[in-house]
C-alpha cells in the first residue's frame, strides 16, 4: 500500500478527531468522575447496626477499640471506611438461634412403607444413630438446641465454627445423659428433665472453652427404642393395660358379688324371723284355743268329748277315698281303715 | 485547587496503592501471619493490623489461622478392658499454638485433622484398655468415668500434638457411643426378650392380684351366709322351744284333754282319699238313717259316697 501525501493525513485526522474530542471532553469531565467515584467508595463504609444485632469493626484485620465497651458497636448509626480499610462484622444477640442435633437419631432413609420383618436386624453407626442406654440398651433420639451469643467477640472471632463446637458438645453431653439411666427410666422420665440435665452438662464445658455462647434450653424432641423393637416395647404396655384390666374386672366381680351375698344373707334372716314369728304366735292361739276347751270340758266334759267326737267323724268321712257300711248285726266287728293319705 | 495539582495527586494515590499492596500485609484477629523471605522463615507477625514488608519476591506472606475448631473423628473401633467391643466417635478442640511449627509439620487444615484423628484415635485405643465398659455405660453412677476416661486421652495427645505439629488440643470428648454392627443384633434380641419377660411379668401380677381379689370376695360372700344361716337357725331354734314351751304348759294344765285331742289328730292324718273307711250301721252318723226296729231305711245311692 502506498502511502498517501497530504490527502491520506487529513483523512486520518478527520477520523481521530472525534476520537481526540471525546478525550478531551472526558479529561474535562475525570475529575468529577473520580470525585463520584471517590463519594461512593467513602460512603460504603457507612452503615447501620440492626436493633437485635451488634457489629464489630476490623481495621486491616485488628479489632477497633480499647475494651468491650467501644469494640462492640450497639445497634444504630456505624460509621467506617470502607473495604479494604475496614471490614464490619455483624452478630446476631438478644436472638435465640437454634440448632438441631440428628447425630443420635435414625438416618434419612424412608422406611415409611417398610413392614416391620423385613427391617434390617441391626444397625450400622455409620449410618444410622443411636445411644446405649445405662442397662445396655439401644434409644435413638432428636434434640433441639436453643442457645444465644453472650460473647459476641468471642463468637465472632476466637472461634472458627462455633455451631459445629456446640453441636458436638451437646450431643456428648446428651449421650452422657443417657448412658447414665436405664431405658424404662429414660423412656418413663419428662423430656423436659432430660433436656434440663443435658443443658447443666453442656454449659460447664462451654464456659471453661469460652465459646461465648449460652445455651437456653434443650429439648428433645423425639425419643425411642428403634423401629425393630418398636413392638417388642409396645407389648409391655399392652401387657400392663391388660393386667390392669383383668384385675378391674375381678373388682367389678367382687362389687357385684359382696351386696348380693349380704342382702341373700339379711333375707335369710329375716325370713326365719318371720316364719318364727309366725310359728309362736300359731303356738300361741292353739294354746289359747286349748285353755278355752278345757274350761270348757272341766264344765262338761262329755258333751266336749261328743262334740269333739263327731267333729272328727265328720272331718274323717270328708277325708277318705270312699267309706262302706256293713249292718250292724255283725258281730265283733272292727272299724279298720285300709289305705291312707297318698 | 488547579488540575495539575489534582492530577498529581491522583497518581501519587494510584502509586501508593500499587506499592502498598506489595509491601503492607495485614492480619487478621487470631491469625499469624509467616513472614519468609526466599523461602526461609524470617519472622511471625501475632499482632492483627497492617505490617510491613520487603515486596515479592523477596519476602512472601502466608496466613495460619489460629481460631479454636473442632474436629470430629472417624467410627473406630476399639476394644475394653473387659473385651467389651465399643464403637466411639470423638470430638476435638484445638487450635493452633505455634504457627511455624503447624505450617512447617502440617500444612494446611485438612492434613492437620487427618493427623489429629489419627493422634485422637491411637490415644483412644490405649486409653479404653484401661477401663472397662461399665465406665462409660452403668446403671451404677458410681462406675461412671467418662469424665476421667476423657481426661486421659486428653493429657495422652496433648504433648505429641504441641510437640510434633505445633497444636494445642483443648478438650477432647466422646460424641457417639455405640457397638459393633454385628453386636447390635444380640442386644436387640437381648432387648427383646427382656421386654417379653416385662410383659410376662405384668400379666402374672395381673392373674395373681386378679384372683387374690376374687378368692377375697368369695371368703367374704361364705362368711355373710355362714352368719345368717347361723343367725337363722338360732332364731328357728328360739321359737320351736317357745312353741314347745306352750304345748308343754297346756299338757301340763289338761293332760288328758291333750292326749285326746292328740288322739284324735293321728287318726285324722291317717285318713287320705285312698283310704277306704268301713262303718257299721249303728254307728254315729248312720245310726240317723236306721228306724227305731233296726230295720234300714231305703238307701239307694247312699253307698258309695
Amino acid at each position: 500500500m502506498s502511502l498517501k501525501g497530504p490527502d491520506s493525513a487529513a483523512e486520518l485526522e478527520t477520523l481521530a478527531r472525534p476520537l481526540v474530542e471525546l478525550g478531551g471532553r472526558l479529561v474535562r469531565w475525570t475529575p468529577w468522575l473520580v470525585g463520584l467515584l471517590a463519594a461512593v467508595w467513602l460512603g460504603s463504609g457507612v452503615s447501620s447496626v440492626a436493633q437485635n444485632e451488634v457489629a464489630l469493626v476490623l481495621r486491616f484485620g485488628r479489632l477497633v477499640g480499647e475494651g468491650e465497651a467501644q469494640q462492640i458497636r450497639r445497634p444504630g448509626l456505624l460509621l467506617a471506611w470502607p473495604a479494604p480499610i475496614d471490614r464490619v462484622v455483624r452478630v446476631p444477640v438478644e436472638r435465640v438461634l437454634e440448632l438441631e442435633l440428628v447425630g443420635l437419631d435414625r438416618g434419612e432413609t424412608d422406611l415409611a412403607g417398610v413392614s416391620l420383618e423385613s427391617l434390617p436386624t441391626t444397625i450400622d453407626p455409620t449410618v444410622d444413630g443411636y445411644a446405649l442406654t445405662a442397662d445396655r440398651n439401644v434409644l435413638q433420639t432428636r434434640a433441639l438446641v436453643r442457645y444465644s451469643i453472650a460473647d459476641p467477640i468471642a463468637y465472632a472471632l476466637r472461634e472458627q465454627a462455633p455451631e459445629q463446637t456446640l453441636e458436638a458438645l451437646a450431643q456428648a453431653a446428651l449421650v452422657r445423659v443417657l448412658a447414665a439411666a436405664p431405658v424404662d427410666e429414660l423412656l418413663r422420665s419428662r423430656r423436659e428433665t432430660l433436656g434440663r440435665q443435658v443443658r447443666e452438662r453442656v454449659q460447664p464445658r462451654l464456659d471453661a472453652l469460652g465459646l461465648g455462647l449460652r445455651v437456653e434450653g434443650v429439648e428433645l424432641i423425639r425419643i425411642d427404642p428403634p423401629l425393630q423393637l418398636q413392638r417388642a416395647f409396645d407389648e409391655v404396655e399392652i401387657a400392663r393395660i391388660e393386667a390392669a384390666r383383668t384385675v378391674q374386672q375381678a373388682l367389678a366381680y367382687r362389687a357385684l358379688e359382696l351386696p348380693r351375698a349380704e342382702a341373700d344373707a339379711r333375707r335369710a334372716v329375716a325370713d326365719a324371723a318371720i316364719g318364727s314369728r309366725e310359728s309362736v304366735a300359731r303356738a300361741r292361739a292353739a294354746g289359747q284355743t286349748f285353755g278355752a276347751l278345757s274350761a270348757e270340758a272341766a264344765r262338761a266334759p262329755e258333751v266336749v268329748e261328743q262334740r269333739l267326737l263327731e267333729e272328727a267323724r265328720a272331718r274323717v268321712f270328708e277325708a277318705a277315698g270312699s267309706t262302706k257300711w256293713v249292718p250292724a248285726d255283725l258281730e265283733n266287728f272292727r272299724i279298720t281303715i285300709s289305705g291312707g293319705k297318698r | 485547587m488547579n488540575r495539575d495539582t489534582f492530577r498529581l495527586g491522583l497518581g501519587l494515590t494510584t502509586l501508593v496503592v500499587i506499592l502498598g499492596s506489595a509491601v503492607a500485609f495485614t492480619v487478621r484477629e487470631e491469625h499469624t501471619a509467616l513472614v519468609t523471605r526466599f523461602g526461609e522463615l524470617v519472622r511471625t507477625v501475632d499482632e492483627p493490623g497492617l505490617h510491613w514488608k520487603l515486596p515479592w519476591p523477596v519476602e512472601r506472606t502466608q496466613s495460619v489461622d489460629r481460631r479454636t475448631r473442632v474436629l470430629e473423628t472417624r467410627h473406630s473401633e476399639m476394644l475394653t478392658r473387659d473385651k467389651k467391643n465399643v464403637v466411639l466417635v470423638s470430638f476435638a478442640l484445638w487450635r493452633v499454638a505455634d504457627a511455624a511449627r503447624f505450617a512447617q509439620a502440617v500444612g494446611d487444615a485438612a492434613g492437620a485433622e487427618d493427623k489429629l484423628d489419627g493422634l485422637v484415635t491411637d490415644a483412644k485405643i490405649g486409653v479404653l484398655g484401661r477401663y472397662d465398659l461399665s465406665a462409660l455405660v452403668s446403671t451404677d453412677a458410681a462406675l461412671l468415668q467418662a469424665e476421667a476416661v476423657e481426661a486421659d486421652v486428653l493429657a495422652a495427645v496433648r504433648a505429641t500434638a504441641s510437640e510434633r505439629y505445633g497444636i494445642e488440643v483443648i478438650d477432647v470428648g466422646f460424641q457417639r457411643l455405640s457397638l459393633p454392627a454385628d453386636n447390635i443384633e444380640a442386644v436387640f434380641d437381648q432387648m427383646r426378650a427382656e421386654r417379653r419377660k416385662f410383659a410376662d411379668a405384668y400379666r402374672a401380677a395381673g392373674e395373681r392380684d386378679a384372683s387374690a381379689v376374687r378368692a377375697d370376695a368369695d371368703l367374704e360372700v361364705a362368711r355373710a351366709l355362714a352368719e345368717a344361716e347361723e343367725e337363722a337357725a338360732r332364731i328357728r331354734g328360739e321359737a320351736e322351744a317357745e312353741a314347745a314351751r306352750i304345748y308343754a304348759e297346756a299338757e301340763a294344765a289338761d293332760p288328758e284333754l291333750f292326749d285326746f285331742l292328740r288322739r284324735l289328730e293321728t287318726l285324722e292324718a291317717m285318713v287320705g282319699d285312698q283310704t277306704t273307711v268301713i262303718l257299721q250301721t249303728d254307728q254315729s252318723p248312720f245310726d240317723l238313717l236306721t228306724n227305731d226296729d233296726g230295720s234300714d231305711v231305703r238307701t239307694v245311692g247312699v253307698d258309695d259316697q
